[in-house]
């Protein structure tokens, strides 16, 4: 059975008296809540343009108009039912009226209801309406209806009305092509409208089933012939477009798809029914200037489903990043597992959690848990998630708080980042949390840093440098990459860690050499290292390579490697380009100016750097040690003349 | 002035100006722009200046289509305005420009004048009593009301309710008043329409710092509406306003525009309780005195007679006001003076553009 609310109504009636030569005014109304000037500027205030009595279709009489009234603690919602008299004024003109009522917003906003049943309960009380003063009515009307809402939405279009509603929170929105549709329909696509914003909004709302485009009304979502200069534009359950740059409505519009989906459809939704009921439920006041607020309260049930959301579109840039960054960082989650999913989802926008773990070993184990769950679930669902991104950035605001400041606190951290070890292979997490203890001195007595200390401490530099000098001949190319990896995290200088490890005697060959350093490679770049300390480390060892630092004969076996490999490459990329351009019945290379002018370039480099070489022989036995390659057409397109190893110039010299 | 035919069409100069209308409720201010477009065909014809009226988007073309088929298909009056009401008109005409040579002082130009009008509803006007309506506390019950916000307006420009209109007016270039001459005998409240108004208009203008003089700066054009009602029509003929111009073909009876000050007054005088003197007055006051231009006008002027083709002087009544409770036009409307005075305004408002 359905809730009935009672409400006291204020009313005021406005329209003319038959007969005479003034103009419209109050002709009667309820000594509360406003007096009769007020009444006026309420309904002047909301007018949406002369209505023409001859006119049918959508444009007949009657027009309801839903809008608001007050500031602070005293708002009421209000709804005019302007309407025929059948009476004339003393030029002979037709009289409309209007009638209009109000009920406080304090009541709505524990009792939610729909603007169907307000009109339904007004309209039976409109034929009362005297021309004198009256005292206010009262009317009863049933509590919002969840369901009824979500069919309405349903009947109205889901797509339509979701985008209606979020292009209400940038602005207003005009209705066209809607010539043929019932007031009934009208006043219902109103409230299936308003229904996806949080019930706070109806304090700043305003709608009307139709107005006159010649009259710049003040009302935010307008029916009409033709739209509103600086309106959105929604044709009636037409295919509505949000313009690009609307990020909040965008992203508004998205969330509630997402969220209206049907539950037995799609896995953890809450369906259109929850929804509506969770925004119903939300009745704090807020205008329009507010209008992230309601992406706020959208979000506020469902954070796993914000964190899906932001998972799912995985193309965000710089900007979008840091615009949802900023938005996330207002919510607020009350249980460990709410904030583990609103914390994925910033750490998903480069954003930082809003706080630190829960400080009770209990709760920071549910919080680890559920962001352990979480990230795996996504990881296993949006290629584009990444958990070690997450790890890094969880890193990054650890590095940045002082959690160590209390054995709980501490404690908490650890248990989550143990959680997390999956997650971590990069160690990032695990070192900054090892680094932070190792520099709290009071750590020292706490039992559970104890781990956590050895670890630091078998990371410390000169204990990296010692394993780089002891490293065994024949160590897997995977470990001695760890070691530089440790060392370049360490932050040791690249020279001083590849000596020591060229000292070691570790690196046996040059296949086992190309290893390390392809591996090295590979570590840096998923460590993100910067460019240029990344560049550091592989120059340097690849210098010291070939300065015979690791061993004269490693550094040309390995020199003869490199080089064949990549005239192989570039042979095989030579071809590929060749192959591609080859257009036409000759089959004859084509290239457009850029790429002309770029292959240009690269043969002037291999030019240049010919001409500036010298001529060099590899010892006999590293003589096209993998067979084949054309070494002597590389050659030949040099200008080198014969000469001995490191002592003859090139002939012709730099140009 | 010459028509342009048979020559390549000059590009129009153009300018924008704001009109706004102003007057009691029932003075015929809707009506007013109502028969603008069939008043601006008929004097193209009659004086060999082409005036071309066109809507500046599709609300205010739609207006021009259904009040002149209100007005000739119908028959009937336009509805009474109930809220602010927006038009973007473009007023095209020849108008006198300053010449090219000591020789011709001045010559006929194309002129594009885009009109923004208000027209909003006639009780607007009114002065508020004190302990009547919203009073002169407009301010404080909007606050009140809404909050310190007045940018609570969903749409740009947004208008409606408070005081809002006053503003647009006073941001008006020309306004034209309309003053009915039958109301004003039973009513005697045109001056209660006029004077809050035009305080307010002051208020906003003259303390503005970057106003250019110490009067208001607004063309008026002070139309006395209604020369066809039986009783102004009457009134005048005893009061000696009526003449004829030799060149109409209909033999419209008219008043002379050197006339029009004084039947302005004279009409006013015929109510004891009256003020139209002190409109007058205030407004050569308030206005420099070249701009402000008084007109005798009527939207539906004179009935033609059908057999004759021209004035009967014995059923000259272009409106039957007895037969139903509402008044009905009873055949093809000859407007008086409607498109005059916009095209008063527009040669005006171009020449203080030249002017400057």
């Amino acid at each position: 059975m359905t809730d009935l609310v009672t409400l006291q109504a204020g009313w005021a009636l406005w329209s003319k008296q038959p007969g005479t030569r003034q103009d419209y005014s109050v002709l009667g109304c309820s000594p509360a809540p406003f007096n009769r000037g007020e009444f006026e500027a309420i309904i002047t205030r909301f007018a949406v343009g002369s209505p023409d009595v001859t006119l049918t279709g959508a444009a007949a009489l009657p027009w309801v108009t839903v809008s608001w009234v007050g500031v602070d603690n005293d708002q009421h919602i209000g709804i005019s039912v302007t309407d025929h008299t059948g009476q004339v004024d003393g030029f002979g003109r037709t009289i409309t009226q209007r009638a209009y009522f109000c009920v406080s917003y304090a009541q709505l906003s524990r009792t939610p209801i729909s603007y169907c049943d307000l009109y339904d309960a007004v309209t039976a009380q409109a034929p009362a309406l005297r021309v004198a003063d009256g005292p206010m009515i009262q009317l009863t009307v049933p509590a919002l209806s969840s369901d009824r809402l979500a069919d309405a939405v349903r009947r109205a279009g889901e797509q339509t009305v979701m985008a209606t509603a979020a292009l209400l929170l940038s602005g207003p929105v005009s209705v066209v092509h809607a010539e043929g549709t019932s007031l009934r329909d009208r006043l219902e696509f109103i409230d299936a409208v308003t229904s996806l914003l949080p019930y706070g909004y109806r304090v700043r709302f305003s709608g009307t089933t139709w107005s006159d485009t010649g009259t710049k009304h003040r009302v935010r979502l307008a029916f009409a012939a033709r739209p509103s200069e600086g309106a959105a534009v929604v044709p009636w359950r037409g295919p509505v477009e949000i313009p690009a740059g609307n990020q909040l409505s965008l992203a508004y519009c998205s969330r509630l798809r997402q969220l209206g989906q049907d539950p037995a459809l799609s896995r953890g939704t809450p369906g259109l029914s929850a929804v509506i009921a969770q925004l119903a439920a939300d009745g704090a006041a807020r205008t329009f200037e507010q209008p992230q607020s309601a992406f706020d309260s959208l979000n506020r049930g469902d954070l796993p489903g914000l964190a899906r959301w932001l998972a799912a579109r995985g193309d965000l840039d710089a900007d979008q990043r840091g615009y949802w960054a900023s938005q996330l960082g207002r919510l607020r989650a009350y249980t460990p597992q709410a904030q583990a999913w609103l914390d994925t989802a910033l750490l998903m926008v480069d954003g930082l959690p809003t706080a630190l773990p829960p400080a009770q070993e209990a709760g920071a184990a549910v919080y680890g848990q559920a962001l352990a769950e979480a990230w795996t679930e996504l990881s296993d669902s949006y290629p584009a998630f990444s958990g070690e991104s997450c790890a890094g950035g969880l890193a990054r605001y650890l590095g940045g708080q002082h959690w160590t400041a209390t054995n709980q606190q501490a404690l908490a951290v650890t248990v989550v980042v143990r959680w997390l070890g999956d997650f971590d292979r990069q160690l990032v997490l695990g070192r900054t949390v090892a680094s932070t203890l190792a520099a709290t001195p009071a750590a020292r007595d706490w039992d559970f840093a104890q781990d956590w200390l050895a670890w630091a401490a078998a990371n410390e530099p000169e204990v990296i440098m010692g394993r780089l000098a002891a490293a065994q001949p024949g160590a897997a190319p995977g470990s001695l990459v760890e070691l530089c990896a440790q060392a370049y995290r360490k932050g040791i200088d690249p020279d001083r860690a590849l000596r020591a490890l060229a000292k070691s005697g570790a690196l046996t060959g040059e296949d086992l050499a190309f290893q390390v350093l392809a591996g090295l490679q590979q570590e840096l770049a998923a460590a993100a290292a910067d460019e240029d300390v990344a560049n550091a480390w592989l120059f340097r060892f690849s210098e010291l390579l070939a300065a015979g630092e690791f061993g004269i004969e490693l550094g040309q076996r390995l020199r003869a490697l490199v080089s064949e490999r990549t005239r192989r490459d570039l042979w095989l990329e030579l071809r590929f380009l060749e192959i591609f351009a080859a257009a036409g019945r000759d089959r004859e290379c084509e290239w457009t100016s850029d790429e002309r002018e770029e292959l240009a370039a690269i043969a002037g480099e291999i030019e240049s750097m010919l001409r500036k070489s010298r001529k060099f022989q590899l010892p006999k036995k590293l003589r096209n040690p993998f067979g084949g390659g054309p070494e002597e057409d590389v050659v030949r397109g040099g200008a080198g003349q014969a000469g001995e190893h490191g002592t003859v110039p090139v002939q012709g010299g730099p140009e | 002035m010459p028509k342009t035919k048979g020559r390549p069409p000059a590009t129009p100069m153009q300018a924008t100006g704001k009109i706004g209308l102003w007057g009691a409720p029932g003075s015929g201010k809707t009506t007013f722009l109502a028969a603008l477009s069939i008043a601006a065909n008929r004097a193209s014809k009659m004086r060999d200046n082409r005036l071309l009226l066109f809507g500046a988007d599709d609300a205010s073309t739609d207006f021009l289509i259904q009040q002149t088929a209100l007005l000739t298909r119908d028959m009937q009056f336009p509805r009474a305005t109930d809220a602010e009401h927006h038009l973007n008109w473009v007023l095209r005409m020849n108008i006198a420009a300053p010449g090219r040579g000591f020789w011709r002082p001045t010559e006929a130009v194309p002129y594009e004048f885009e009109l923004d009008v208000l027209d909003a509803p006639g009780g607007r006007y009114k002065d508020r009593s004190p302990g009547g309506s919203v009073g002169d506390d407009v301010q404080a019950t909007n606050l009140r009301l809404f909050g310190s916000d007045t940018a609570v307006a969903a749409a740009p420009q947004a208008t409606g309710g408070g005081e809002s209109f006053v503003t647009d007016l006073a941001g008006c270039d020309g306004l034209v008043l309309l003053f009915d001459p039958a109301r004003e005998w039973e009513e005697s409240d045109a001056f209660s329409h006029f004077h809050g108004t035009l305080l307010k208009i002051a208020q906003r203008r003259l303390r503005d710092p970057a106003r250019t003089t110490d009067l208001l700066p607004q063309y008026v054009a002070v139309c006395a509406t209604k020369f066809d009602h039986n009783d102004v029509y009457r009134k005048a003929c005893d009061l000696g306003f009526r003449s004829y111009s030799t060149g109409d073909r209909h033999f419209f009876p008219k008043v002379g525009d050197h006339l029009a000050e004084r039947f302005f007054i004279e009409m006013g005088q015929v109510a004891p309780r009256s003020n139209a003197e002190l409109i007058r007055d205030t407004l050569r006051n308030f206005f420099e005195e070249d701009r402000v231009q008084f007109f005798v006008s009527s939207a539906v002027g004179f009935r033609v007679d059908p057999d004759t083709g021209i004035f009967n002087e014995r059923e000259f009544e272009n409106v039957d006001e007895r037969s139903g409770s509402k008044p009905r036009i009873k055949g093809p409307i000859y407007p008086i003076n409607v498109i005059e005075p916009l095209t008063w305004l527009g040669g005006k408002l171009a020449a203080g553009r030249w002017a400057q």
